[in-house]
């Protein structure tokens, strides 16, 4: 990241970097839509126009896969060249899936996919052999740029034995061959090597590698995290043990696991619908798999009482208990979640349950956040405000994500009478995100079929605006390329201006779903919206900006 | 066999219109080409592809707004006078008391010889069921709840008229009685529209359980906050009723109640 972003930086790999305004060669757009779903989309619309290449794989062709074809460019001055993947959806492919609330839940294939479209597995399977492929062509390129790619082990199990000695066998300790994704079968549907989702369970999940002869045989799988260097069962610190993500070690164990349903180790299948929580709390622990170590509740440590106190280990709602340490916090009692952050008395040195915060504690604001540890009101990145009637200090705030490239947020200046509009951009629930799923949906697009913006009867009194007319829309990003969002007006009750400060303010809010292909189409309003980002995710802020409205075609704006 | 009813929890519908998808979809009908015209309500009104729709109004204003939402389809009337109507004898009461119009109704399958036919449907543009249901919407006497147009005067190439048919084919649908759909989804021999329906605005069950369970809903609803609460129809009998959460009238609904 260093080399992307500081030109005068040291270079670690003392290779040319170069400037970073041409770095960026291609890009690969895995179901992602961001010349709709992007903030300020007209300029990442735009800044496509730089690449060599464009790789969407995708279930149709989206805004993104046809920037270069969009309405009001020449495709002839574009020298992209676009590659449209064939997808498979969801349906169509065998995997797992996380929610938030950690469950890995494996899905099965319902149907074959349409045509030679492929599961995104065997696709990135497909490139990734090539890749690798080529890197080991090349001798001539830099050892260092070659070597990571050239010497990638493709598959489950690192086996250092079998390259160095040219061998072939790569079995784990089951008989399973973990040399590839792909077992060598070609899909003669697709003419790709048909991948196999439960390699990529075992590697992320981890197992033993061993160098020299430690530990268990190679392809054991690790069933936790926590272990030392002599652990024969959970990660080892001393490379014995490899892991692709810590959080899932146990998700795919080893067959015949007590906790495993599926006979072969894949606990994302596990489909228990008892509740086995002895306080009947529902926990339902024998459905899929929770990361980490399939607990339920993380920090549940927090729910009895601590090392300090005469009930230690004890449950604080005795009737709901999730965790509980009996005789004097030392017996967990059965029929709980798995224990996060109970620290039994009498051993190691006691901490708080909430073990990833440096204090123990849970927060609600507080240390560790970029604009500060104390809560504070900021207006957003724009508005139509010019001090801060909350409070003395800053307007907006200071530590804003900003793009990298500067034009990409310019700001049209806190209070600028040219938008004097407070603008909001949303969904609906017949459109999903950036529209590829339900645009190309005849039926969805019969219930939304055309972009909206919601405005209040004041304001639309004030702009001669009816109930279904078309708008025109204008911030400081449509000006500055040339390209203003129309919407159809939905005049509403729902929106009411409303006074800040003693001046009225008004508000409209507008649906951004919409592109210019598809069965229905129309502006997004991502067109409106700023490219900053929230100063502790980098999230953009999309959901306030400074606008004005008009009638399209001879209305004026406030 | 006891007859089903259906309740349509006015109080507990969000308006996502995933019934009015299931709808098409379980019926094999095509989606209209709409625009967008000042209201989330689309299509505008029922047509012959559009069996049930989400009907939204905004009712009061400033701190006093409501915006209100009416799943509006054929309310299955106990005495259906577009039965009675119906020249062809095509609209049939099952035992469950669901009413639904058969496939003899479609001008396509019409025998030449039948004069009956030819004189009082297929060349009439409005047509007798149409005529005889008591919830037009309009003076507009096409627009009672059987439809035989879209919403763009086209119609199917069928050129059938039809409504809300309770699904009366799925309740008797074997292969839904069978694996895998027994015990998988228990509810899959109900109704399309309940069974997607979300947050479980969409019910159906026995005659009287139905009724005192709306009955409870407007109580429960009276209690807290809604004291115009009502089951509609009130007193209209009919296989599908309502809990609405202010007077018909508010809602704009027309008709018996």
């Amino acid at each position: 990241m260093t080399a992307w972003t500081a030109d005068a930086s040291p270079n670690p790999l003392n290779v040319e970097v170069p400037n970073k305004d041409q770095y960026i060669h291609g890009l690969l757009c895995w179901g992602q839509n961001p010349a709709v779903g992007g903030a300020s989309c007209d300029f990442e619309r735009k800044a496509m126009e730089n690449l060599e290449w464009l790789v969407c794989v995708d279930l149709w062709e989206t805004e993104t896969a046809a920037f270069w074809k969009r309405p009001g460019v020449d495709p002839t001055t574009i020298n992209t060249e676009v590659f449209l993947l064939p997808a498979a959806a969801s349906y169509e492919k065998e995997g797992s899936i996380v929610n938030s609330g950690r469950w890995s839940q494996w899905r099965y294939k319902a149907i074959e996919p349409p045509g030679v479209a492929a599961d995104d597995l065997s696709i990135i399977n497909e490139l990734g052999k090539r890749l690798i492929a080529l890197y080991q062509a090349d001798t001539s390129a830099d050892w260092r740029l070659r070597y990571p790619l050239a010497l990638l082990w493709w598959g489950p199990y690192c086996d250092p034995a079998g390259v160095a000695s040219g061998g072939t066998a790569h079995q784990d300790a089951h008989g399973q061959d973990g040399s590839n994704y792909d077992d060598g079968i070609v899909d003669t549907r697709t003419g790709l090597l048909a991948a196999n989702p439960h390699k990529v369970g075992w590697e992320i999940n981890g197992y033993f590698c061993p160098s020299a002869g430690g530990g268990s045989a190679i392809g054991t799988r690790v069933d936790g995290f926590w272990g030392s260097n002599t652990a024969t069962q959970t990660l080892r610190y001393d490379g014995e043990t490899s892991s692709g993500n810590w959080l899932y070690c146990s998700h795919y164990v080893n067959p015949g696991d007590a906790n495993d349903q599926s006979g072969y180790g894949n606990r994302q299948e596990n489909r228990g619908t008892v509740d086995n929580s002895a306080s009947g709390i529902g926990l339902y622990s024998d459905w899929s798999y929770a990361w980490p170590l399939n607990r339920r509740i993380i920090y549940n440590g927090a729910s009895v009482y601590q090392t300090n106190h005469p009930s230690v280990g004890l449950p604080l709602a005795p009737s709901k208990w999730v965790i509980a340490f009996d005789s004097g916090g030392t017996a967990p009692r059965a029929g709980g979640d798995v224990s996060d952050g109970f620290t039994p008395p009498g051993g190691s040195a006691p901490r708080y349950p909430f073990i990833m915060q440096r204090e123990g504690h849970a927060h609600l604001f507080g240390p560790g956040r970029e604009d500060g540890p104390f809560p504070e009101h900021y207006e957003p990145w724009e508005t139509v405000l010019t001090s801060n009637p909350l409070s003395t200090g800053t307007l907006t705030s200071p530590t804003n994500f900003g793009h990298a490239r500067p034009e990409a947020y310019e700001h049209p200046g806190n209070g600028n009478p040219d938008f004097p509009i407070v603008g909001t951009t949303y969904r609906v629930s017949e459109h999903w995100q950036a529209g590829q799923l339900t645009r190309n949906n005849p039926w969805l697009c019969q219930l939304q079929p055309d972009v909206f913006v919601e405005l209040s009867e004041e304001l639309a009194s004030i702009l001669g605006i009816a109930n279904g007319d078309m708008c025109e829309l204008k911030t400081q990003r449509t000006e500055l390329y040339g390209r203003r969002m129309n919407a159809v007006a939905c005049v509403t009750k729902r929106f009411k201006p409303y006074t800040i400060d003693g001046s009225t303010v008004h508000h409209i809010g507008a649906i951004w779903h919409f592109g210019y292909e598809g069965h229905c189409t129309g502006d997004s309003a991502n067109l409106l919206t700023p490219h900053i980002g929230d100063a502790n995710t980098g999230i953009p802020e999309s959901k306030a900006f400074i606008c004005n409205i008009r009638k399209f075609d001879g209305g004026s704006y406030l | 066999m006891a007859k089903k009813r259906m309740l349509i929890d006015m109080s507990k519908c969000i308006a996502c219109k995933a019934c009015q998808i299931a709808c098409q979809q379980w019926h094999q009908l095509p989606a209209e080409d709409t625009s967008f015209t000042g209201s989330y309500q689309n299509p505008e009104d029922l047509s012959v592809a559009n069996l049930t729709l989400t009907r939204f109004s905004e009712v009061g204003n400033n701190g006093d707004l409501r915006w209100l939402f009416f799943v509006d389809r054929c309310r299955h009337c106990e005495d259906p006078q577009c039965k009675e109507a119906c020249p062809l004898n095509a609209i049939k009461v099952n035992k469950k008391g669901m009413v639904f119009i058969k496939a003899k109704c479609s001008p396509t399958k019409k025998d030449p010889t039948d004069v009956v036919r030819v004189d009082y449907c297929s060349d009439n543009d409005v047509k007798p069921c149409q005529l005889a249901c008591p919830f037009k919407r309009s003076p507009d006497p096409a627009l009672g709840i059987p439809r035989y147009r879209l919403n763009n005067g086209d119609t199917l190439p069928d050129g059938r008229t039809n409504k809300c048919d309770f699904c009366y084919d799925r309740w008797t649908n074997t292969a839904l009685k069978a694996p895998p759909f027994a015990g998988v989804f228990a509810k899959s021999k109900k109704s399309a529209c309940e069974i997607v329906c979300p947050t479980g605005a969409i019910k159906t069950g026995g005659n009287d359980k139905m009724r005192r369970k709306a009955r409870r809903r407007v109580k429960y609803l009276q209690a807290n906050g809604y004291p115009n609460a009502n089951v509609y129809p009130a007193e209209y009998q009919t296989q599908v009723i309502w809990v609405l959460l202010d007077e018909p009238s508010v809602y704009g609904i027309v008709g018996p109640y």
